[in-house]
């Protein structure tokens, strides 16, 4: 490869003479050098260089600078800019005259990206350097208003345009003489034309075009043809309308979406753009759809986002594959409507997931189970007089949770009376003692040790010197650890607070407690025994001398 | 090709001598000794630094040009006594310079040097007026003008040379005749420098008996000293600071 120079660098205008287009600005940053050669300080001491990627305004700086013989000092996104870089470099060099006599222009670059964490307080050292400055600034942005407003009330602000294509094509002709490259009118225009008034990608495209060849014809420019970012509604556009599935999922791949998406819009739209008499289409669409879901659901899974391209293939090709012929005609394209959906039901949302909460922990439920599952039989149970009150004392129902799980749209009479009573009988049980039924069980096994997420670290390692004593303890009778169980008289108490007529109920829920810390117990024997053996194998080896390893040493052996 | 032993605390001062300019520096390296010239980020200040090789205790050295990064060369020379010989051997293939201080050996990977800013063109600059004196007495007057400003200013008028700083609020003023200054060529020269730049310069020249200032009116300073007994020497330039108001 002797092309080891970018020609976009090679090819950069020298002069101010050169630059291509934006004849306007150009002559604005003369005028304003013209200002500071006058002698006095101008005006506004710095300029504002803000434009689109690619159309010279960098190039204008630095030819500024060589028309005048200025020397310039460059701080451009790849330097760090903090403050404290700010105000040494561009400070220093704004304060003191060069050593050569002449004017130094400071030029910073992508002005608009002096933020975040790294370049903290970088914009007030420049406001502060711009004011007292004694030497020419360029500050050349993207986005002018990136810019604080400080800034830009103390620069001249000097705008660059996008460079229309007919001003590309003598630039590109030159480049391909100097380069001694021969390029047919049409190839050049084809260039110029897709660089979108980026002179610098024309520039870029026309040497990836020309890599290896000495002539370019137009059709050499097809395979160099630049990914242009499509909108939506233009992807939109090729997936429903298109017979081609390549094209398609070529437009899909132009697009700033994710996959996840890009399947909300095809979902949106597919009824509506295969609408017919026969519906075939449409149940094809959604069967390949439903396939690209799975992909979808995959990847959040595992985050395995490689998969998300299988997601892009079967909902793009699938749709595409689904027509049974074209369709005709044009059919607006909705935005998702389960974005607005789910922002509007958001607060409903929260407090569904806040009830589900509640019973999850009455249950020993997750949050999702019990939302799936059990919040049914529990709005079911809330709905009926004879237990309202106690569910809503039992979960400590808020009202407006109350009337989300009643199903109730507005607060009545007969729901604000349950509450009362929920209340009531709340305080009442909170005086004397607690239901023992309806206190969360989860506290009550807390206290006694027992549930899963109190058998930590901690209480193996407090129990550790004991175990070790007592090496030969029975497995399945760990002195301290044995759970009390959750025997029925444990929860006597509750019952004389529960009206008779709900003893039926009682009794199942008993069964139910009674099953659930069994199996906990049961659960616990195990671990025990998983730990006994560990210590005991641990000791074994400490009376044999043998080094431990590091990975079993961890917690047991102290 | 380089091959030379020289003392620590020589070197010690001759890297930091250059570090008050740039952090990676390219060396360039002869059989008459070694140069460098360097400009600082800003294009404010330049140091041109010069040790030949009757300042090594050993020296074999071909035309070469070698990029160093300055803070670790000073890092690992902090470790060495001021009596300790350095030795240093360029390995050229690999680009590595072998660094022995006190028993110590260290691999030293070298910059490329393509990668280091270029040399600077030196500046011919007509300075009417020339003033020798004591390193010492420039720190004092730089110390004391630091605290109350952050430049000073720097001129001759009537055979007395005279360096002040004022504040929002205070004032500074060193006055030195013609008696107490080694020597003094005088004339017309006023000019204000950046304490910033001026306290980090007059730090190595600080050891040097005689240091010599060339001033003129709005224009840059050159402040040259002699280092290892003469057989090196220091040169910077400062620009002026433009005076606001």
């Amino acid at each position: 490869m002797t092309e080891s120079i970018e020609w976009a660098e090679k090819y950069r205008p020298r002069t101010l003479e050169n630059i291509v287009g934006n004849k306007k600005a150009v002559q604005d940053i003369r005028m304003w050098a013209e200002a500071w050669r006058s002698g006095e300080l101008p005006d506004k001491r710095a300029v504002i260089l803000h434009g689109p990627a690619g159309v010279g305004k960098t190039s204008s700086a630095h030819a500024l600078a060589r028309d005048l013989d200025w020397e310039v000092i460059e701080l451009n996104a790849s330097d760090q800019r903090t403050a404290k870089v700010i105000e040494k470099i561009a400070g220093s060099a704004a304060s003191m005259n060069s050593l050569y006599g002449n004017r130094r222009l400071i030029i910073l670059d992508e002005a608009d990206n002096i933020h975040g964490n790294s370049d903290r307080g970088g914009m007030r050292a420049l406001s502060g350097i711009i004011k007292n400055t004694g030497q020419p600034m360029v500050l050349i942005a993207n986005d002018v208003y990136g810019l604080t407003p400080t800034i830009r009330n103390l620069c001249l602000e000097i705008k660059f345009t996008a460079v229309q294509s007919r001003s590309i094509t003598p630039a590109l002709r030159q480049i391909c003489e100097a380069e001694d490259l021969y390029c047919s009118p049409e190839a050049v225009q084809k260039i110029a034309e897709n660089a979108g008034g980026d002179i610098r990608s024309a520039v870029n495209d026309l040497q990836a075009a020309a890599s290896g060849k000495t002539a370019l014809e137009a059709e050499d420019v097809r395979t160099a043809e630049r990914d242009v970012k499509d909108n939506i509604f233009k992807a939109m556009q090729k997936i429903f309308k298109s017979t081609d599935p390549k094209i398609a999922l070529e437009a899909a791949y132009g697009l700033d979406e994710n996959p996840e998406d890009l399947v909300q819009w095809i979902d949106e739209n597919l009824p509506q753009q295969y609408a017919g008499e026969d519906l075939t289409d449409i149940r094809t669409g959604y069967g390949y759809l439903a396939k690209a879901d799975l992909f979808l659901g995959r990847v959040r899974k595992r985050q395995n986002y490689g998969m998300w391209k299988y997601a892009n293939m079967l909902m793009v090709c699938g749709t595409v594959a689904a027509k049974s012929g074209p369709y005709h005609g044009f059919i607006k394209f909705q935005q998702p409507s389960i974005w607005r959906k789910m922002g509007q039901t958001r607060s409903q949302r929260n407090m569904r997931d806040n009830v589900a909460t509640k019973i999850g922990e009455h249950c020993f439920e997750s949050m999702h189970d019990a939302r799936t599952g059990l919040m049914r039989t529990y709005s079911r149970m809330a709905r009926d007089d004879i237990y309202a009150v106690d569910i809503t004392a039992g979960l400590g129902l808020e009202l407006e949770e109350l009337m989300y799980l009643t199903g109730s749209k507005k607060l009545n009479k007969k729901v604000q009376n349950i509450y009362d009573s929920a209340q009531e009988l709340l305080s009442e049980k909170g005086e004397k003692e607690e239901s023992k039924f309806f206190k969360s069980p989860k506290k009550d096994l807390k206290n006694q040790k027992t549930p899963e997420s109190q058998k930590t670290l901690e209480s193996l390692l407090e129990k550790t010197p004991a175990m070790g004593q007592s090496k030969a303890l029975p497995v399945l009778n760990p002195p301290v650890l044995n759970p009390p169980a959750l025997s029925p008289q444990v929860h006597s108490p509750g019952f004389e607070s529960i009206p008779a007529d709900q003893a039926c109920e009682l009794k199942k829920n008993e069964g139910l407690e009674n099953k659930s810390s069994g199996a906990g117990q049961n659960n616990m024997g195990n671990k025990n025994d998983r730990y006994e053996d560990s210590v005991g194998v641990s000791d074994k080896k400490k009376k044999n001398g043998e080094p431990y390893k590091k990975s079993q040493k961890t917690l047991f052996d102290f | 090709m380089l091959k030379a032993a020289i003392n620590a605390e020589l070197l010690k001062d001759s890297i930091a001598a250059l570090a008050v300019i740039v952090d990676e520096v390219r060396f360039k390296i002869s059989q008459e000794g070694i140069s460098v010239k360097a400009v600082d980020p800003a294009n404010v200040a330049m140091g041109i630094f010069e040790l030949r090789a009757e300042a090594f205790d050993e020296y074999n050295a071909d035309e070469c040009e070698i990029g160093i990064d300055l803070n670790k060369i000073s890092d690992l020379l902090g470790l060495a006594d001021k009596t300790d010989t350095v030795k240093m051997e360029l390995d050229e293939n690999s680009q590595k310079l072998l660094i022995d201080v006190g028993g110590l050996s260290y691999t030293l990977s070298l910059l490329d040097p393509s990668t280091i800013r270029a040399e600077p063109r030196v500046p011919q600059l007509e300075l009417p007026v020339k003033v020798v004196l004591n390193g010492l007495d420039l720190r004092r007057a730089v110390k004391a003008s630091e605290k109350i400003s952050d430049h000073m200013l720097m001129g001759v008028s009537d055979d007395t040379f005279y360096m002040e700083a004022k504040g929002d609020t205070d004032k500074v003023r060193l006055e030195m005749g013609r008696d107490q200054l080694i020597d003094l060529k005088s004339g017309d020269a006023c000019s204000l420098f950046s304490l910033d730049y001026l306290s980090e310069i007059v730090k190595p020249a600080n050891k040097a008996n005689e240091v010599t200032l060339s001033l003129g009116r709005d224009f840059p300073i050159l402040i040259d000293f002699e280092i290892a007994n003469g057989a090196g020497k220091v040169s910077y330039l400062l620009a002026p600071r433009i005076e606001s108001d």
